[in-house]
This record gives structure tokens, sequence and C-alpha cells, in this order.
């Protein structure tokens, strides 16, 4: 038996109802807390004001990482020239911008979000935040869907395009070796000018406001990355506005989780409850098939049983009717014979008496009736 | 399917329309808005170039312009009417079609509406400038023989120009000795009783300039890009020396606050020795500190403020980092010159040295001068005590080469040649007395690099407060970036000849 357009389109409004206020529940409704990252993180605060664009940071992450040597040696500051953005082989690079006609050099590299867009989009679970706050790969894990390309705000994650057999997803590790060993990352180790400090994410926070407040004329009062994407482990200072060197400033606070949390929560609920929903159907329809069937037996039963019934019935009263009419002529019959012979014997007694006579006319006239 | 192609189109048009930001119209351009005085406002404002016009009628400015008495009146037409629309759409169209007929270039005729109306939908950009009325064209002005006082018995010419005004009987009248800034009255906007700046200037400016004009007399521009426009400006004839202007202001203040009472008063800040006339030789103009009026800064704000003053209190007007017309805010202005920048641009602009303080507030005795008379005498004998230079430190006493070798690794140590800098700072700023005023001797400008520690010939070293790495905590940068970050800073800030980011042996020689 088929199922209704109606029956197929409520039902699925049904099933999104359910998960999506099931998902808002766990995201939104039960607390107002604000994941503020693994408590004692690092991070790396980035001074925009301070960077000459020396590329030694560069040079640092491609020995450090063991990336393939660059066609233009890092001592060649023609790069500067374009822009460029992270790649297979190149985890970070330094960009140069003309703001108001003097130079700014600006770093990119990934800014390891305290909750990071990549590994919320990876099913495979290949990205990590780890507690010191890098946010490290694996690439046992993945499947190569390039999905954590796509996520990914700052356009960080490269794909090794080139490498045919076992391509992998490549970016900065924050150099989480290195911080494990208690060492600085490359980059930051390599600054000649402490554009880039390391250390614990809320430290660097209150350094970066505190040059704020001591030259206020020097920076933008913002802290990049305190709150951007719901926060990210690299932080920025800046003399210009953000967007002056190639920085979003249309990311809102939210982390991509956060965003995302309410519909990805509904997909695995209403995935799930897609088999359960179609065998309910179905096992609901079969049921009623099933009853409908029994009722039609049990009817043609009764009915069959009912007029069974009724035709003995009909017979007993038939039989009943007839013995009736048969006792009633045999009673008859015998009454008949009865008077009959009691008829002979009073013609019989007359015929014996002085009154025999008038009693023989009296027994003709009966007789007579009788016959008509 | 075409309309969605023009569609597509429609907004790279405009957006190639808007990036022509270069475009910008010349001084020239005024809006004719009349959405004040007219109910309806069906036509939006006019973009009127006057420079056109001006060519047009081949600088006969009564074509457009009434003549009353010997001045124009620099309104369309009329003297003290307000405008119409029938006035100008008479006129102008009137005008226009009569330069048709003669067969010249005409602007738009009648039931060509948009062709004048529409082409503003906000106030023009344009290239207006301010024309700064320095020291300079002030003394131009008075020093002219053409421009004669209008009182009587005046030696000099002020008159001509300097007014007061008497509210009630709404009469302007002169007064020796009370000449003020005319934005003091004539703001930006006009007021009930009071033209704006910029009706009151051209009345009187312009106007003048095109009487002596006609006379064949030399005199000021008549036309908007003459006093607009940025490159006329600067052909304007500068007086390098203008001797004091005559006001009657003070040579000296001494500036006071608040004082404790009882029989033996005294100040409770010594009170400021304040060198009037060496600020005026520094200043642009009167209104750089004297913002709204001539008069002393503490009749407005007073100690404990009041609404005079915008409840902003003494202290605050005196001592305000961020106000240009404070001492300190204006003093932390000038450390931004390139001289000064080289050490200043590292140092926390707000706060302020405990040393600071005494530098102004330096007078050796609190006793509250109750004579008003005295006040003047006292300052003055502070103010001529103070030196004009500072101590230098005996030259042998500075290391010559500093050999910073605590990082070497992948160079040779550098050779920091230490006296040849400190020297070529102290050569910088020796002139400026805004400098020695407040580095006092020679010690003061080794603070620019040793700083945070007390003032020594034998400071501690960098190393001593700069470990190994940047201090997170404490935003402290590491050895490696204090050093760089000091002298890369110090280099672009005082515009020394740039060195290539990658050239590092230009500093440490190659191993």
């Amino acid at each position: 038996m088929a199922i209704s357009r109606r029956k197929f389109l409520g039902s699925i409004g049904a099933a999104a109802v359910g998960g999506v206020t099931g998902a808002l529940g766990k995201a939104y409704g039960a607390s107002n807390k604000h994941f503020k990252g693994y408590p004692d993180s690092y991070g790396v605060l980035h001074d925009v004001t301070k960077c000459i664009g020396c590329r030694k940071c560069e040079d640092a992450c491609n020995v450090v990482n063991a990336l393939p040597k660059p066609e233009k040696s890092f001592e060649d500051l023609s790069v500067l020239e374009e822009k460029r953005r992270t790649d297979a082989g190149v985890y970070t690079v330094v960009n140069q911008f003309d703001v108001e006609g003097k130079k700014v050099f600006a770093k990119k590299q990934c800014n390891h979000c305290l909750e990071p867009a990549c590994a919320s989009a990876c099913f495979v679970k290949a990205f990590t935040k780890t507690k010191q706050g890098a946010v490290v790969y694996n690439e046992k894990l993945c499947v190569g869907c390039r999905y954590c390309m796509v996520a990914c705000p700052f356009e960080v994650p490269a794909y090794e395009y080139d490498d045919a057999l076992t391509p992998s997803v490549t970016k900065c590790t924050m150099c989480y070796p290195l911080i494990l060993e208690g060492k600085l990352p490359g980059c930051v180790e390599a600054c000649p000018k402490g554009a880039l400090i390391f250390g614990k994410r809320d430290d660097l926070i209150k350094a970066a406001w505190q040059r704020i407040y001591k030259y206020p004329d020097q920076y933008t009062a913002h802290v990049y990355g305190e709150h951007e994407m719901g926060g990210t482990s690299w932080l920025y200072l800046s003399g210009v506005s953000f967007s002056d060197v190639g920085m979003r400033e249309d990311l809102g606070i939210k982390s991509a989780p956060e965003l995302t949390a309410g519909p990805l929560a509904a997909v695995p609920i209403i995935v799930g409850l897609w088999p359960v929903l179609l065998t309910g159907v179905y096992a609901i329809t079969k049921r009623k098939e099933k009853i409908a069937e029994q009722e039609k037996e049990s009817a043609v039963a009764r009915t069959l049983e009912q007029a069974q019934e009724d035709t003995a019935q009909k017979l007993e009263k038939l039989k009943a009717k007839m013995t009736q009419e048969k006792t009633s002529a045999i009673n008859f019959e015998v009454k008949k014979a009865l008077e009959e012979a009691a008829k002979k014997a009073e013609e019989e007694a007359g015929a014996q008496t002085e009154a025999d006579a008038s009693e023989e006319e009296n027994a003709s006239d009966e007789s007579m009736k009788e016959d008509e | 399917m075409i309309v969605a192609v023009i569609l597509g189109l429609l907004p790279v048009l405009g957006q190639t329309g808007t990036k022509k930001a270069g475009n910008v119209a010349g001084p020239d351009v005024i809006a004719i808005d009349l959405s004040k005085e007219m109910a309806s406002n069906e036509m939006k404002p006019v973009k009127f170039f006057h420079a056109k016009h001006n060519q047009a009628v081949e600088g006969r400015c009564e074509q457009c312009h009434v003549r009353d008495k010997e001045t124009l009146v620099f309104k369309f037409k009329r003297t003290d009417q307000p405008p119409t629309k029938e006035l100008y759409h008479e006129n102008c169209i009137s005008c226009h079609a009569e330069k048709k007929a003669a067969g010249r270039e005409s602007g738009p005729l009648a039931a060509e509406c948009r062709s004048c109306h529409g082409a503003l939908a906000e106030p023009p950009d344009t290239a207006w400038t301010k024309i700064p009325f320095s020291k300079s064209l002030h003394y131009i002005h008075e020093s002219s023989e053409f421009i004669v006082s209008t009182a009587k018995g005046q030696t000099d010419n002020c008159s001509a120009c300097h007014h007061n005004a008497n509210e009630k009987s709404r009469q302007i009248y002169y007064t020796k000795g009370e000449e003020s800034a005319c934005v003091y009255c004539h703001k930006e906007t006009k007021t009930q009783d009071v033209r704006s700046i910029r009706d009151a200037s051209h009345d009187s400016c312009v106007a003048c300039h095109e009487k002596l004009g006609s006379k064949k007399i030399k005199a000021g521009p008549v036309t908007c890009y003459g006093c607009h426009d940025v490159r006329e400006q600067a052909k304007i004839e500068v007086v390098k020396t203008v001797p004091r202007l005559k006001r009657n202001q003070p040579d000296v203040a001494l500036m006071t606050g608040l004082s404790s009472s009882g029989k033996n008063p005294k100040y409770l800040m010594n009170p400021v020795a304040f060198n009037h006339v060496g600020h005026e030789t520094r200043a642009e103009s009167c209104k750089v500190c004297h913002h709204e009026s001539l008069k002393k800064c503490s009749d407005c704000h007073t100690p404990a403020g009041d609404v005079k003053g915008d409840f902003i209190r003494l202290e605050q007007a005196m001592h305000s980092v961020q106000s240009g017309q404070s001492c300190v805010g204006c003093h932390n202005q000038k450390t931004t010159a390139s001289d000064c920048a080289g050490c200043h641009a590292m140092m926390p602009s707000t706060n302020l040295l405990d040393t600071s303080c005494a530098v102004c507030h330096n007078t050796p005795d609190n006793q509250v001068v109750a004579d008003e008379k005295m006040k003047p005498v006292l300052a003055q004998k502070m103010v001529s005590s103070r030196a004009k230079t500072h101590e230098t430190i005996d030259a042998e006493k500075i290391p010559e080469i500093v050999q910073i070798s605590i990082l070497a690794d992948e160079y040779k140590p550098s050779e920091f040649p230490h006296r040849k800098v400190v020297q070529a700072i102290t050569k910088r700023i020796e002139k400026s007395e805004l400098a020695n005023a407040f580095h006092k001797d020679q010690q003061a400008l080794c603070m620019g690099c040793h700083h945070n520690s007390p003032r020594s010939m034998e400071p501690p070293r960098c190393a001593s407060c700069h470990g190994k790495t940047s201090d997170a905590a404490s935003g402290r940068p590491g050895l490696k970036a204090a050093y760089h970050g000091q002298c890369i800073t110090c280099h672009q800030e005082m515009g020394i000849k740039e060195v290539l980011a990658t050239d590092c042996i230009k500093c440490h020689a190659k191993k």
C-alpha cells in the first residue's frame, strides 16, 4: 500500500522539528557559557606595527617544518610586491600593504581558532585543538575531502595537489612538537623585531591591551583574534584598520561550530530518524492491512455462522411446525375416531332402547355436517 | 534577457563612477540649495560652478552681484532679501538665453530642469580648503598702506577690519585693544544676529579685494581659487619674522590655581611662570590656545569647573594629553616631529614623568601673591632666570663604541657607534627651546634609549631587564627584539635613510 503525499510531507516535518528543537536545546538552551579556550593554552601575538617585512619568519618556518625550498630565496623582498597566501609548501606568508603611503607588513598563517572551523567540518576528526592551543592535523585519518579548506574563514589549509598518491592537507602547526619540548615556534624564535610574541593566550591579550592603553595614537583599539570567530590563539595588533592589512573584519564573534551546531546537530537526528520513521510508517501500514484482513475474515466467518444458524433455526421452526401439524392432525383424527366410536356406541345403545329412532336422526345430521 | 544584462551592468557602471575619487570638484563649486526657504522641495540643489561663470562674465561681478555703495553684495542679484526660486530662474535662464542668442556657449535653458538640478545628491566633495589667516597674512594686511582705518585718530589700521558689536543697539563699533579673532563671534553657521564666518569674510575680505583691485591696486584674490585652493595658497607671500601683535597682551603670566585659606595662604600647587611672548612666536595664531576668546584661561576654566568653560576644569584645560589646546597636549604633539619622535615615539604618551610637573610648576615659593601687580614681576623674574640651553656632558664621558656581543651567533658582534649617535641626536634638538626646557641636561637624552631606569652615567645593561625571549605576561620584548626595536624604530621615526629589511650586514659584520 502506497503512502499518500500528505502523509510523507507530514512525517518529514515532524522529524525536522524534532531534530532541530532537540539540537537547539542542547547547544543554546541549557547555558549562557562562552567557550574561552583551554585554560593556560598558548598563543602568539603578532604586532603588525613592529613587522618590517624581513621574511625571517618565513625562512624559519621553512626550515623547522622541512618544507621545499622556494624558487626565490627568503632574502628576496621582491616577492612582497604581490599578495600571497599559504600553500601546500608554505605555512606562513608576510604580505606588504600600502596604507596611506606607508608600507605595512602583516604575517599570515593558521590562526589556531579556539573552536576551529576546520575541525568542526572534518567528519573523520583529522583535526584536533590541543590543550596547548595548537590545531593539529592527522593525515592518517584524513580522507582528502578538503571540507576543512572550504570551512576555514581565514583560507589557510592548503592541499598537496601535486602529490598523486598520498596527498594531505597542510597548514601551520604552531610548531606543536617544539611547544611540547618547551621551545618557541620557529617564526617567533626568528623574529628580530619582537613582532611575534609567544606565551599564554590570556597574558598576550593583557599585554596587547596594555600596548593600546600606553600608545593610543599608535594602535587601533582592537585585538584581532580576541573574539573573532569565537577567538583565536593567534592574536594581532595593528596601527591601521585590520581590513587594510588583508584581514577580514566581517567574521563576527561566533565560532564556526556555534554557527553550524544547530543545523549540523539536526543532521544525525534526521539521518538516524529516517530508517526508524520509514520502518514505523511501513509497520503501521502493514499492521493496518493485517487488521483489515483479520476483520474481513472474522466478518465472513460470522456471516457464515449466522447464515447457518438462521437456516438451522428455520429448519427447527419448520420441523416444530410440521410436528405440531402432525400432532394436531393425529389428535383430530383421534378425536374424530373417538367421536365416531362414541356415536357408534350411542347408536347401538338407542337401537336397543325406545328412543332409538330420534337418536338415529341426530346422528345423520351430524354426519351430514361433517361431510360439508 | 536584455534587461538582465543591463541590470547586471548597472552596478559595475556605478562603481566605476564612484571609484574616480581623484576627480574632485574645484573649490569653486557652490550648492544652491533653497530647501530652507521653500516649503515644497521638488528639485534637488543646483551644483553651481562659480569660476566658470566668472569667466563667462569676464570678471564683471555686477552681472550677478548688486553693488551697494562701494562694495559688492555676495548674494545673487539681491541685497538682504531671502532667495527665491523665481529670482534664480528668471535671471539664470534669461542670461543663458541671451548668450545663446548671441551665438555663444550657454548654460541650460527653460525646461532643461535636470541639467542644473539633480547633479548633486549631497554637498559636493570639493577641493575647498580653509585659508589659514596666519600671523604672516595678518601682518601683510596690518602693514598695508592701502588698508586705512575708518575711525578717526587711529595710528594703525586695525579698525578697518576689527570691530565689536553692541547687542542692544545692533551697531558695530571699534575699541582699541579689544581686537579678537573673527571666529570668536562669526561661527561656522550664522546665528540670529551674527553672520557666518563664510559670509562675514566674503563680505569683508573679497569686497575689499575687489574694491582695491578695481583701483588697480595690488590686492588679495577675488576668486574662489585664489583663497581656497591649496596650490594658490602656497603662492601667497610669507613674512618670516612677523613683529609682535599689538593688543596689550602680557609678556609673562603667573598662572595660579587653588589656594589654602587662613592667615598665611598658600597655593596648593606651585604657580607656573608662563612665558606668553615666547609662546606667541611659536604658535601659528592666538586661536591655537585662545580657542573661544582672548580672555584668561582661568576666566572660563575655573579650578572646579564651570558652565562657561564647558565644565572643563583648569587642571584639565592645562594638562589634557588629547587636546591640542592644552599645554601638555600641545607639547605632546610637538614630540611627533621627526627630531623628537626617535625617542618619544617609543615612550607611552599617557604617563607623564614625575619630573615633568616641576618643569612648568617651578616657582620656588608658593605663597599667595595678593598684589596683582606683583604677579607679572615674579613671573618675569622666573622666566628670565631660565636657562636657554641644556647642560652638556663631556664628550669623553660618553662611550664611543659599544660592542653588542651578547647575542652574537650568526653574525659578528655589532659595533654600535654610541657617541656618534648621542651627538647626532643632540644636534637635532639643540635649537629647540621646548626640548631644552624639558631635557635640561644631556642626561635626559640618554633616557631615550636607557629608559625605565634612574638617570645615571652608568645605566643598567639592556640584558638586565630584557630576557632571551619576549615576555608575554609583561609584554616586555626579548633582548634581540629590544635592540632591533630601538635602533630600527628610531631610524624610521627620525627619517634616517632606510635600510633594506634583509640587509643585516649593514650593522652586523658577517662571520
